[in-house]
Formats: C-alpha cells, structure tokens, sequence
C-alpha cells in the first residue's frame, strides 16, 4: 500500500512537473512578448503605445530579458522549495494569493458539486426506472439544454430575474454572506448536472437489465429493494469517475462565472492573470487547478476500491 | 444488511453542504453597507471597470487619486486642460533645465505629518524609483529643496512641459508612512478629500473614509466603497439593482434602457482619447496620398457616432477635443461624401475595370484587413462599419480582431502588406500637453509613413518654451495629420456614466480618463 502511494505520488509530482513546463513555454509562445504586456498592463494604459527604454526596464525588473530556460529553471528552483515567485500584477507572493483566494473557489465548487449530485443521481435513477415515459424525456430534454446554454448566459439570466427582478440576492460580490454564494453556486450546478445524470441513468438502465437484477425479482424481491440493494452499488463506478471529473474540474472549470460574480476565486485570479500576462501567478493558478484534478482523481480511486472489493485486489 | 448506501451518502451530503453553508456565512461575516440597496445615507458605492490589483499609487494612480481622490498631484488641470495650482501653489521656470516650484504651505497628509518640500521630494523620487516609464516623462535629474515649501527641478534636457507632466496622476503625493520600515508598500498616504481604510486584495474592494482636515472643499459623502466589477454587463445591471451608485461603461446598447428606468441616470461624455485608423502605406493603394484622403472622405462618422457608439463618442475632426486649448479648430475634417471619395479614386486610377464590384488597378485589387482589438468594445463594430461603408465604393475589406499585443507585433516587424487599416482608440492627454500624444502614443511604426516633416515641426514645438508658439506648431502637425490621412480619425472616445438617482453634484472632469470624483459628490 505504501509502495503504491509512493508511487502514485511521484506520478503526481511528474504531472505537475509537465504542467508547470507546458504552462511556462506555451504562454511564452502566446502572440504578445510578456515585457511589453506587463509595462502597458502594470505601468500605462493597456493600449498605450510603449517605449523600447521602458520594455527594456521592465524586463530587468522582472528578470524576462534572460533566455527562457532559464526563467524556467530560476522559477522551478524556487518552486520546488515552495516559492512561487513574486506576482508582476499584484506585487505580492503569489502563494499568498493562492491561499487568500483557493477557500472561496472550494466552497462554491464543493456546494454547486454536492448540490448537483443531490438533485442527478435520484433524477437519474428514477428515469432509468420509469425511462421513455414523459418524465424521462423531459428530463432528457431539459438536461440537453442545461448542458449546452453556456454558463454565463444562465448567470446573467439567474441575475437578470432574481436580482434586478425580485431583488431577492446581490447581483455580484460577496458582501451579503449565504445570500452572495446562492446564484454563482446555481449556475455551476446546473452546468454539472446533466453530465452526472445522463451517467446514472444509463449505468442504472444496464444494471437493471443485469442477470443478477432479473434474479432478485424473480425471489420476489420489490423493484425499489433490489434497486436500493444491488442496483445502486453497481450502477455508481461510472458515475463516480465522471463525478470525480467534474469535481476536479471545479476550479478551472468556474473561470467565467467567478468573473460574472465577481467570486473571489481562483477562477477571477486566472482572468485576471491572464489580461495582466502575470506569468508566476498563471502558473500558481494553473498549478493548483492541476492539483486539485491529482487530487480527485486520488479520491475516486480510493472510493472505487471502496465500492468495489475486485479493484482492491488488483489495483 | 447495511442501510442502503444511498440514504447514508445523502445523509452525509447534506451535513457537509450544511457545514460549508455556515462556512459561507462565516468568510461572509463583513455585511456592509456595499450594497448600497441599504439606502445609507453615508456610503457611494462604486462599480469600478477594471480588476483592482494594487493600490500601488506609483502604478495605479489613476485609481488611487483619480478614482479614490487618497492622493493629489502637484498641478491640476481646468476643462481645457490648462494647468491650474493644486498642491503646488506657484511655479517657474528658471532656465531651460530648471523649474522652481513653491508648495501650498496649509495642506497635511492623512497621518497628520506636514506636506513640505522634503515630503514632496522624497514621493517623486519614489515614484521614479518604482515605476520606470515616469523617469522618461518627466527626465528629472535633481530635486533640490530650496525652503520649506519649495522645491528645484533640474532636467537632464530641456522639457517645456514639465510641470505638465507632475500632473499625471502616477506622481500622486504620497507621505513616507506609506511604506513601513523595511520599505514595504503598506497603503497610500495621502492629501486628498478620503482616507483610505482598508484594500480587500481578495474581494477586490477599497473602503475610503472622509479626510476631516481636507484642505480643499470637504468631502460631503462619509464613506465611499470602490468595488471591482470587470464585466460590462454586470455592472448595467448592479446599477439597475442598486447594489452600486455610480458606475462607468455600460454597454453601449444598454445605455437607452437603463437611462428610461426611474432609479438610473446615464450621461454620455468624450474623453481625451480617440478612436483612429492607422494607414499602411506600403500598401499600393494607401501609398497614395489622394487615395487616403478618398478613405477618409468614405467613412460616415455620424452614423458611426449615432448608430455604433449609440451616441457614446462625438465624431472626430482631427486628434483633439475642441476644448483643449491647442486644439486646430480650423480643421474641418473629412465630412462624408461619397461621390467625392469615388471620384478621388477614379482619378487616382482605381475603378473597377472587370464588373466584380471590387476597385482594381493594374491587376491590383483594392482589398485589404482592418487590424483591431476587443477589449474596447466600440473597436470591433467600429471595424465592421468601415467594412460596411467602404465596400459601398467598391473596397472589399476583412475584419480581424485579436490581441492588442500581438497586433503591436506585426506592426513591429514593418513592411508588411498583410493589413491595410489598424483601428484602436488612443489617449491624447496622457500628459495635458500639446505634443505628447503625437510624439509618443501615436505610433506610425510599421506603417511606411514618412513622419520626417512631422517630427520636425514636433521637435521645433519641443525646443519652445513659450506656450502661444507652442501651440502654433502643435496646430500645424495636426493640420499636416489631417491633410496626409495617414491617420484616419473617427470619433472621440466616449464614456457613459450611470448614477443612482440618489447621486448629486456629480462634476464631469474632462481630464479623467475613465472617470474622476471630486470631493463635491453627494447622495440625496
């Protein structure tokens, strides 16, 4: 067991270790040299034509004049040490940004997560039983558009009719407590729903067709029972990896509705990051969100076991 | 039998939801008067456009004293933009290298301590020392106190607009106590009207508080809170709701509902900035100067101004609002006229000789790409109007829109025929002065435009120190701008501010360059 976390930790550590180099030279190769985009973005207005003096001056600020290996090693040097470097924008260490910002991104996502499951997987189950009846296409209909409106039109709409409409919740910010977090919390879910229902349904439509199904009916066990006592068990794998995705996803995943919100999260970090072409915390950010994926995955493999005694053994 | 494992993980969802929702309330503890739905009385809410990363007044100036009104500068600027005293009360100009500045002698930072020579000293020379594009504005070699209020400036090159450039708002008067004694960056200390109480880097909000001992006139409202609302539609409907009481760049669309609504006004202003079109004149057709005026004769900039820009940006005669006081205003500009356009082509030899509605001229298509950017909203649709108008006199153009930066790089690498027009909005008063813009925000690198005569009636205004003559030559580089059309102007920029109707005494400030409070701003 400890072999296998040991190795799975090194396995993690490789993945970031890619990350963090993908992230490095493909914002590099970005249209834009990163001098110039830091000087308009810190220093000037960000269309304001630039000076060679000033870009000069900015890239020895920043140490960007040197080759980009470099860079890379210097940044991976600290890193590895747990220094992340300075933020260009923000002029603060990056870590610290991380950790004011990374609370706030897990309690929207986890909620919108558990929120999302609490209303697919009894939804999904219900169809696959009572599936083709007009429930279950309604179902099917609605989860078909809930997954294909994109998530900042639903937002605006959610603001539209509940701030300006009822003027029930805040538009954006998070000044009013419980009540700042219900619309970004709402739009996310429903952007998570459909993927998970659409899986629990069709894992709890072949399970029910299973022998062992037909078995437990024909002992004269009720539907519902043996849904609730074989049913389930099995029907829950796929959804689990697909949630454990979703989970993962979280953080990279609510860039545009933390922006739309205004949410406080690593998300809004990322946006902003980007326009200001802050390099050391894009890559804070970036590792996080890479981290946060290692992480999930981690757990669903750990719940598979769980769930399912074959994969101890094997894996 | 176990209970059935879907009661107990719904069981325990629940408990950990219920767990995180008490966590919410937690981290959301602060209520504050943000949402300014309270109705307070004391609080203004601020929907700001951009992020607030910093609260840095070295490199956010604009924000910190135009914006927050914490710091002041050493010289304002009236509505035409002539320089009136602030927190210097005099000054003068010694010799070609050196200015004598007097200070008011009644003005105390936020921490109590005495606004003096030495104060002031020490804030510009920070300023210089952390931000390195205010050394090329300003070229100081030496600041020298010379009394208790005053200061001598030396230049490293003769400078006529020197005490123009104090004026930009990245030199904002700072006292000492803004760093604490390692030379960490702590918060501003300033002068101005409000104190600033605390910065929420997470939350991206300021709070300010009123300065009791404010030297000008006192502030009327308490507390402000400024809060960073990046998405334009957002902010539209955070005024509509109430949750802010001013807020600046609504989208243009929404600028006609939302000033219809009972609780919302919207004013439209030009600011010094300028939507232009950049010419490549490597180009055949634009290499001709006939054809570029043609161009400009082509372009509709009422309809632009009306039916684009909802009426949210003037249109434009040349660089300069008519209220700067060096501004041409014997330059008519290009009023559409697209018989005259036609015909100016024909003359230079571009009709359309093979019926396919496309202008050509010895085998040479009239085609070209209009370079652009999004993130000012107006410059995309701005693009595809031109698009509109000049494929009415047979010029086949295509939009591209892309990053700012790399656009800036393809200029950069010259002599390119790939694009034909590049379109961005400029600011023209940087620095309130006469030659700033053209000498240095107007770039026709790239654009095979031969800018010797330009430059040298720029550099003759530059070696000038009297201000009328100035002006003179800052009037003929903008008549010989206009006449060559190397540079298209379309329209000014404009901003739409929205107030709640509790809002008053608001005073546009045509200096700012989103928006700048004073300290008269007062709720009902």
């Amino acid at each position: 067991m400890i072999k296998y976390i040991l190795k799975r930790l090194a396995a993690s550590a490789m993945v970031l270790l890619a990350v963090s180099f993908l992230t490095y030279f493909v914002l590099n190769l970005a249209p834009g040299d990163t001098p110039t985009t830091v000087l308009t973005h810190t220093f000037l207005g960000f269309d304001d034509v630039v000076k060679e003096s000033d870009v000069k001056a900015v890239s020895q600020m920043h140490g960007l004049d040197k080759p980009l290996i470099m860079q890379y090693v210097k940044w991976l040097g600290g890193a590895v040490r747990g220094n992340l470097g300075m933020s260009y924008s923000y002029n603060v260490p990056v870590s610290t940004m991380l950790v004011k910002k990374l609370p706030y991104s897990l309690i929207l996502g986890i909620m919108s997560f558990l929120l999302a499951l609490l209303i697919a997987i009894p939804i999904g189950i219900f169809t696959a039983r009572k599936r083709n009846n007009w429930i279950d296409h309604l179902v099917r209909l609605l989860s078909i558009i809930s997954g294909s409106v994109p998530g900042f039109w639903i937002g605006l709409m959610l603001i539209v009719f509940f701030s300006v409409k009822l003027n029930l919740l805040p538009v954006s910010g998070m000044n009013d407590g419980i009540k700042s977090i219900v619309l970004p919390c709402i739009t996310l879910m429903i952007g998570m729903i459909p993927t998970v229902l659409r899986v629990m349904r069709s894992s709890m439509i072949e399970v029910i067709g299973q022998d062992y199904m037909i078995l437990a009916k024909a002992k004269g066990l009720e539907e519902r029972a043996s849904i609730r006592r074989h049913g389930i068990r099995n029907a829950l794998p796929p959804v689990i990896t697909i949630a454990g995705l979703e989970l993962g996803h979280i953080l990279g995943g609510s860039v545009v509705i933390e922006t739309i919100f205004v949410w406080p999260g690593i998300g809004n970090l990322l946006k902003a990051s980007i326009d200001a072409k802050d390099i050391p915390m894009l890559q804070g950010c970036v590792l996080m969100i890479a981290l946060c994926y290692i992480v999930c995955l981690y757990f669903v493999d750990i719940i598979y076991a769980a769930l399912n005694p074959q994969a101890r053994k094997t894996g | 039998m176990k209970k059935t494992i879907l009661k107990k993980m719904f069981c325990g969802i629940l408990v950990v939801i219920m767990g995180m929702q008490l966590a919410g309330c937690g981290s959301g503890t602060e209520k504050t008067s943000g949402s300014g739905a309270d109705g307070s009385k004391d609080t203004l809410t601020i929907g700001e456009l951009w992020n607030i990363d910093s609260i840095d007044p070295t490199s956010d100036g604009t924000l910190i004293k135009e914006k927050c009104m914490v710091t002041e500068v050493l010289v304002e600027c009236d509505d035409n933009f002539s320089l009136t005293p602030c927190l210097a009360a005099s000054w003068k100009n010694i010799d070609s290298l050196t200015w004598e500045v007097t200070l008011r002698d009644d003005v105390k930072f936020h921490d109590g301590t005495d606004m003096n020579a030495e104060a002031v000293k020490w804030s510009i020379e920070n300023s210089i020392a952390k931000n390195p594009t205010l050394q090329d504005m300003a070229k100081i070699s030496k600041i020298e106190v010379t009394g208790d209020y005053q200061l001598t400036f030396t230049t490293t090159e003769p400078v006529a607009d020197f005490i123009a450039g104090l004026h930009y708002s990245n030199f904002g008067i700072m006292a000492k106590s803004s760093y604490d004694d390692a030379g960490n960056f702590i918060k501003p200390i300033g002068t101005g009207a409000y104190k600033l109480d605390s910065f929420d880097v997470t939350k991206e909000e300021i709070k300010l508080s009123e300065n009791d001992n404010y030297w000008g006139e006192k502030a009327s409202v308490k507390n402000i809170i400024v809060r960073a609302v990046p998405d334009s539609n957002v902010r539209a409907l955070s005024i509509e709701n109430g949750e802010v009481d001013f807020t600046c760049d609504v989208p243009y669309n929404e600028i006609d509902r939302l000033d219809k609504l009972d609780n919302v006004v919207v004013k439209t202003y030009d600011t010094p900035r300028i939507y232009q079109s950049i010419l490549n004149c490597n180009t055949p057709f634009f290499a001709d100067k006939s054809v570029r005026q043609a161009v400009n004769y082509a372009i509709d900039r009422k309809t632009i101004s009306q039916n684009v820009l909802f009426g949210s940006g003037t249109p434009a005669a040349g660089p300069y609002t008519a209220n700067m006081e060096w501004c041409n205003t014997d330059i008519k500009g290009y009023d559409y006229n697209k018989d005259k356009a036609v015909k100016m082509l024909k003359e230079a030899g571009w009709e359309d000789s093979d019926g396919d509605g496309i202008l050509d001229k010895d085998g040479q298509k009239f085609e070209f790409t209009i370079l652009t950017y999004d993130s000012r909203p107006g410059l995309p649709k701005i693009a595809e109007a031109i698009q509109a108008q000049l494929k009415d006199i047979g010029i086949s153009v295509k939009v591209t829109t892309m990053e700012w930066n790399a656009i800036s790089e393809i200029m950069k690498s010259g002599g390119d025929n790939s694009w034909g027009m590049y379109l961005s909005a400029n600011a023209t008063t940087m620095i309130p002065t006469c030659t700033y813009y053209m000498k240095n925000n107007l770039s026709f690198e790239g654009s095979g435009y031969d800018t010797t005569e330009l430059y040298s009636i720029l550099d003759k205004a530059d070696q000038e120190f009297d201000m009328k003559t100035r002006y003179e030559y800052s009037k003929q580089a903008q008549a010989l701008l206009v006449d060559d059309s190397a540079v298209i102007y379309i329209c000014n920029y404009g901003v739409a501010y929205a107030f709640s109707d509790r809002v008053t005494n608001f005073k546009f400030n045509s200096t700012a360059h989103d928006y700048q409070l004073n300290s008269t701003i007062a709720l009902k």
